[in-house]
């Protein structure tokens, strides 16, 4: 997990997780909306609405979000390995088959934690 | 009825002779011929007046204004608030300040702590109690947030939404529907004690009522007491004209008592409560004490007060006669002597009437919804809205309209217009300016604020939402975008010429266009013609990259506007609204994630039901990695270029981006810029389109920077995406270089355009630093 340092933001998604665990998946989506307002860049609000979306499948909303958790985060690590998931997943709903699997590979080599050389 | 007739005659026939008996033969006909009609049309009249009743009462349904909500404050930890905005906040959600809050509806300031007790209300995701909260604000931001209860440190807490608008049926009533049972009891029995003691028992008409009113009109000589009963009065407002003749008298007793036939009581009686009229506001009339309760008190009527009940009950006698903002003292007599009738009573004890008698009227200054001050932003509201909703709905189901507009930062941006342009007038600009600002948040693209007139609230032409102007250099940005997107070709230190230009147009003649201090300067980098923002520079270089392609980004950028694919286009000869300026610039600041602005998240039923929501949707734009460096370059526009002076005008240093555009004869001026969190644009000119002797720096930067100064700034972000990286560059080579080196400055570069020369001193410096350079691009700081 991203380090959450608001407790607000903290909150919200607790609430979003538990919604999305009992299924209610528009209440989930709403409650990260709201925590998106007070944080938009953070990284993991914006995986977690992700994968929210891929439920909803709404496999391009799930793309986009996915896409921008990636280029705000750190690109290593947990997140950056769920980030590729869930392009990989709403890419190969979405018909683009090689596209999907090359995400697949890029989330294996996110357990790298920090790409070696230049 | 042929039937009687018949045993008359043969009646008549056996008992014949005698002019008596003829007389009275005759005034019997007259007297069968006279029933007959009465019967005739009496028994239509009273199956017509019967089926008014039943049907119109069976069937009511009151058309019930829809109410748009702003958007809900948020607070938590941290969160940026100044005590001036809390304040604003507050007060347009219509609470009041107390030395120390007591109940729903109220807060208090003492030092840096704020009470505040929150009335319960049905947010969009469903409905919270009422919270009384403590506050702590350290300088522009809140320290922390506890329950005042039991001490407990709340991570979030959120104010209801402010109304900030209605949109009323065309019959210009308005209504807040209560049901029996929410309404305070002393109410409901106080209305009956002061307008109808007896209504439990009778049957729609109270002949000792009457009796009564009669004997106390003889004894004063003049009308003082009226009979009607609460039902011939619910008749009276629900289904009868105003004029007053017997037989619209004769009406209401009939339908008076047909009502009571059919429905009960407490039927009848929550009619009444929603009927009944009890103020103007404007062009609107308050009816029923839902809404008399919130035009008055500012509160919801479960809430009122013994004092403040018998106010509103002594209003039903006369409105406008007894109106507590016009004619207090009145108000005051009247209010005191329901108070004495509910004692007399004993709805009251002697002790709490006189205790309410005590207290002042409490009527709020305003009413609450003060519609013209949002008029702009509703505007918004409505274009959104017409695309789903009919007039009609809006006007008459009672929609809860949540929208995202923010109180505070609109009363910025309306000052910032007003004082703004009172300022320009000062420095000897046209008096008779007219402006526009739009100010949304950046990640989510929810307007925050819209002006569309120098004048708050006035109604008319909206210049934000339908002012279509050209944009001038505003457009510019995009030209560099295009060329950036052409990594091989372009980077921010490629050189262009910034020579004279003629063109050959379609009609003949030749298109030269001018720099704005009428000089060509040579060979100049990307980043220098477009800080600069020089004319010459921007159309050679918009030639390179072909004008069809500036038509399509603009397209793609979410705006679906006419561009004419002419080259002046590069110069900003296309007309847009300052909410499409707004639009185009929100994907810039937001990393090249295109939002669609929006104005409403959500519209409900008046029972909480969605019916349809306008979630947070992100479109990205292709080339994100050159949005990001034209970012960079966009803050540069601030650092040294044409709005170099915005800092000193905000009076802050935060990282800002923006670009200034000017028309030709100096029509248009606009500025249009963004921080971390917000995106505004702003313009300024005559509505009839004739010279202004405006420049973008000189008229529009200066209201955007008045908004811009009173908000909380947060810096732009800076980071690039994967696929762009920062170099340190030596700008005049534009050759690489390394930190440290003479001359060297750090630019962001799109993968596939960066420098292959470098500097000697780059040169040396690389061997030996590889990792910290790796540091300097990757070892970036997260969120």
């Amino acid at each position: 997990m991203f380090p959450l340092d608001n407790p607000a933001v903290a909150s919200l998604l607790a609430d979003a997780s538990a919604a999305e665990q009992s299924g209610k998946l528009d209440q989930a989506a709403m409650l990260l909306e709201r925590a998106l307002r007070i944080q938009p860049r953070n990284p993991e609000l914006l995986q977690s609405m992700a994968e929210v979306q891929l439920q909803l499948e709404d496999y391009q909303q799930a793309l986009n979000f996915s896409s921008r958790s990636y280029d705000l985060g750190p690109r290593v690590g947990e997140i950056c390995s769920r980030n590729w998931r869930t392009i990989s997943v709403s890419r190969e709903y979405l018909g683009d088959h090689g596209g999907s699997q090359e995400a697949e590979r890029l989330a294996r080599a996110c357990k790298v934690v920090k790409p070696e050389g230049l | 009825m042929a039937k009687t007739r018949k045993k008359t005659r043969a009646k008549r026939g056996k008992t014949a002779p005698a002019r008596k008996r003829r007389w009275a033969g005759r005034l019997w006909r007259l007297f069968l011929l006279a029933l007959g009609l009465f019967l005739g049309l009496l028994v239509p009249w009273f199956a017509y007046l019967n089926y008014q009743v039943t049907t119109e009462f069976e069937g009511r349904k009151w058309d019930l204004p829809s109410r748009v909500y702003a958007r809900a404050l948020e607070v938590y930890p941290g969160a940026l608030l100044t005590p001036g905005d809390l304040r604003v906040e507050l007060e347009t959600a219509g609470y009041r300040e107390v030395p120390s809050a007591s109940q729903p509806g109220q807060f208090s300031f003492t030092g840096g702590t704020v009470d505040i007790w929150r009335r319960s209300f049905r947010f969009q995701e469903g409905a919270e109690g009422e919270q009384h909260v403590r506050l702590r604000l350290s300088g522009q931001s809140v320290k922390s947030v506890e329950a005042v209860s039991n001490g407990q440190e709340l991570g979030l807490f959120r104010l209801e939404p402010a109304e900030i608008a209605s949109i009323y049926p065309l019959q210009k009533e308005d209504r807040t529907l209560v049901g029996i049972a929410r309404v305070p009891t002393l109410l409901v029995t106080g209305l009956q004690a002061v307008e109808d003691r007896n209504f439990k028992h009778h049957h729609g008409i109270d002949p000792r009522g009457i009796a009564r009113a009669m004997l106390a009109n003889l004894k004063a000589g003049r009308a003082v007491q009226g009979g009607s009963t609460l039902t011939q009065q619910l008749v009276k407002n629900y289904f009868l004209s105003r004029e007053r003749t017997l037989l619209r008298k004769a009406n209401e007793a009939i339908m008076a008592v047909l009502l009571e036939y059919h429905y009960g009581k407490a039927e009848i009686l929550e009619a009444y409560l929603n009927e009944v009229f009890l103020g103007q506001q404007g062009a609107y009339a308050v009816h029923g004490f839902g809404r008399a309760s919130e035009f008055y008190f500012d509160e919801p009527v479960e809430q009122l007060e013994p004092h403040q009940v018998a106010l509103l009950v002594g209003l039903v006698k006369g409105p406008s006669y007894y109106n507590p903002r016009r004619h207090p003292v009145r108000a005051r007599e009247r209010r005191d002597l329901v108070l004495n009738e509910f004692a007399e009573t004993g709805l009251l004890s002697r002790a709490e009437a006189d205790a309410a008698a005590a207290e002042d009227l409490g009527v709020s200054k305003s009413p609450r919804t003060r519609s013209t001050r949002y008029l702009s932003f509703v505007d918004l509201v409505r274009r959104q809205l017409a695309m789903i909703y009919a007039e009609e709905d809006l006007r008459t189901e009672g929609l809860r309209v949540f929208t995202t507009l923010s109180p505070s930062e609109q009363e910025k941006a309306q000052s910032a217009v007003s004082e703004g342009l009172e300022n320009l007038a000062d420095r000897g600009l046209p008096k008779e300016l007219q402006a526009a600002l739009v100010l949304a948040d950046s990640a989510s693209g929810e307007v925050r604020a819209l002006v569309g007139d120098r004048e708050p609230g006035r109604p008319g032409f909206n210049r934000a939402i339908h002012g279509r102007r050209q944009v001038g250099s505003v457009i510019k940005p995009l030209v560099y975008l295009l060329a950036l997107e052409h990594a091989a070709d372009y980077n921010l230190l490629t050189r262009i010429e910034d020579a004279p230009i003629a063109l050959r147009q379609p009609d003949g003649s030749t298109w030269s266009p001018q720099n704005f201090d009428r000089e060509s300067h040579g060979s100049v980098s990307l980043l220098e013609a477009m800080t600069r923002s020089y004319n010459q520079a921007t159309v050679n270089l918009g030639l390179q990259l072909g004008v069809n392609a500036l038509v399509s980004r603009v397209a793609q950028l979410g705006v679906n506007a006419d561009v004419e694919p002419v080259p002046s286009a590069f110069l900003g000869a296309v007309e847009l609204t300052p909410l499409e300026v707004t639009q185009i610039y929100q994907s810039l600041a937001n990393a090249g994630y295109s939002v669609p602005l929006r104005s409403v998240i959500a519209v409900q039923t008046p029972d909480g039901e969605e019916l349809i929501r306008y979630p947070l949707r992100l479109l990205p734009q292709p080339r994100r990695e050159a949005i990001g460096v034209l970012n960079f370059a966009l803050t540069e526009v601030v650092g040294q270029g044409t709005a170099r002076a915005l800092p000193e005008l905000m009076g802050k240093s935060a990282t800002v981006a923006g670009k200034t555009g000017t028309t030709n004869d100096r029509r248009d001026s606009w500025f249009v810029g963004y921080t971390r969190n917000r995106v505004a644009a702003a313009w300024v000119g005559l509505d009839d389109f004739s010279p202004a002797g405006v420049t973008g720096s000189n008229a529009a930067m200066r209201i955007w920077a008045r908004l811009f100064r009173d908000l909380p700034l947060e810096p732009v972000d800076l980071r690039v995406p994967e696929g762009a990286h920062y170099l340190w560059v030596d700008a005049p080579s534009g050759r690489l270089s390394a930190e440290g080196c003479p001359g060297a400055i750090q630019l962001p570069y799109v993968e596939g355009s960066e420098p292959r020369d470098m500097t000697a001193c780059g040169a040396t410096a690389q061997d030996g630093d590889k990792e910290s350079i790796w540091k300097k691009w990757f070892g970036r700081d997260e969120q």
